[in-house]
């Protein structure tokens, strides 16, 4: 049976689906650059000490002094995995402002959407 | 921190998984308690099962919502009080002592497998229109297929006021624990706000997501997210909730069900008595 999904389902299946398969991605390609390089999985990385997803977001960016390594693919499968939820919420909060122009669920959206956006960024 | 090494925690993370989407409870009910048994701090165990509900959740409420079974409404709405009760359940076990947290998980688990016994026995109630003020305002009805009977049901949510702060409840468990909390999620939206069981266990999957994305960025704050822990346990329970979805979708035998719902309240006991110990 096929069924045609309303856009907005549309909208929050493709960003989860599609950040989780890019979460993965990154994180398995970190685990065999490992694997080749080190020949095991077993390694002792420091916790991520990042203040918040916007240090953690810096410190991918800015990369190791000898440039990309496993640990910076991991930490960016983890970081898109972080942020999946997070855009998920601020698509349907435009999505309700802009298309929908349902201003409740607006507001409700951008409540979540702000106390998100504080405990990820801003903290 | 002990060292279990990669594949270890693979592997148990991968049959945690199974074994918490056969129970219902999720992953993360199950890997915390085993990550203990093998000397990892419960606070390292606790923000890596959270970073890890964040995936079972993206995967199943994208299935879910493929199959036309998630209310997104209300699943949104929810999370409003969900998120606030995240921050400060995370908050309180960033202070909390080792043995408080493991009394509280026990007993969490112990509540949590008797709730969804109980809920396994209670009979499918018909969706009745009683909606509240709330709910009618917010517009939260919807409808969904039940393809055993080939019809298309139509619900609508009721006790919207009521629904939306127990949800704090659940959202301050999740962020406390690092579980989903899907168990108190799906009782709070059956019972309170009578919603059908199928859509109110996919709905909460969307919630879980969001919730658990509070709570780790409280953890991760303090540093507690370590990828040598985090990494496996996303893949292992990822994978075995898969696994363990698609293994009750094709199984009718309720007893395999209840026995893992008996190994889990006897974790939860023991978790109690070390924690007490």
């Amino acid at each position: 049976m096929t069924r045609r999904l309303p856009p907005l389902e549309t909208l929050v299946f493709a960003i989860l689906a599609g950040g989780l398969l890019l979460s993965v991605a990154l994180i398995l390609a970190g685990l065999t650059w490992e694997w080749i390089l080190q020949g095991t999985l077993n390694t002792d990385h420091p916790a991520i000490s990042a203040v918040n997803v916007r240090g953690l977001l810096e410190s991918i960016t800015a990369g190791s002094p000898e440039g990309l390594s496993p640990l910076i693919l991991l930490s960016a499968g983890i970081a898109v995995l972080l942020m999946t939820p997070y855009v998920q919420v601020l698509a349907a909060m435009l999505f309700f402002t802009f298309r929908d122009r349902n201003y409740r669920f607006s507001a409700i959206t951008g409540f979540v959407a702000l106390v998100l956006t504080w405990v990820l960024f801003l903290r | 921190m002990a060292d279990p090494g990669f594949l270890l925690i693979f592997a148990i993370s991968l049959v945690a998984g199974l074994f918490g989407a056969m129970t219902g409870l999720g992953g993360g009910t199950i890997i915390v308690p085993v990550l203990t048994y093998l000397g990892v701090d419960i606070k390292l165990a606790i923000a890596a099962s959270m970073v890890s509900v964040i995936a079972t959740s993206c995967s199943s409420a994208a299935a879910y919502i493929r199959e036309g079974l998630v209310n997104l409404k209300v699943g949104m709405y929810l999370e409003m009080f969900t998120v606030s009760g995240a921050i400060v359940g995370a908050s309180i076990t960033l202070v909390s002592g080792q043995d408080l947290l493991f009394v509280i998980f026990g007993c969490v688990l112990i509540g949590a497998a008797v709730l969804l016994f109980i809920r396994q026995r209670a009979p499918e109630r018909e969706s009745a229109d009683n909606r509240d003020r709330l709910s009618c305002w917010l517009e939260l009805s919807g409808k969904c297929e039940d393809r055993a009977e080939k019809k298309t049901i139509v619900y609508y949510p009721s006790r919207a006021a009521a629904g939306g702060p127990l949800m704090v409840i659940a959202g301050m468990i999740s962020g406390l624990l690092g579980i989903g909390a899907g168990a108190f999620n799906v009782l709070a939206q059956d019972l309170v706000m009578g919603l059908p069981t199928k859509v109110s266990t996919a709905t909460s999957t969307l919630i879980i997501g969001v919730t658990a994305l509070a709570g780790t960025g409280i953890y991760l704050a303090a540093g507690l997210v370590d990828p040598d822990l985090a990494v496996p346990v996303i893949l292992g329970v990822m994978l075995g909730a898969l696994g363990g979805s698609f293994i009750l979708i094709r199984s009718t035998n309720r007893a395999v069900r209840n026995y893992f719902m008996v190994v889990v309240i006897v974790i939860g006991i023991d978790m109690v008595i070390r924690g007490i110990s």
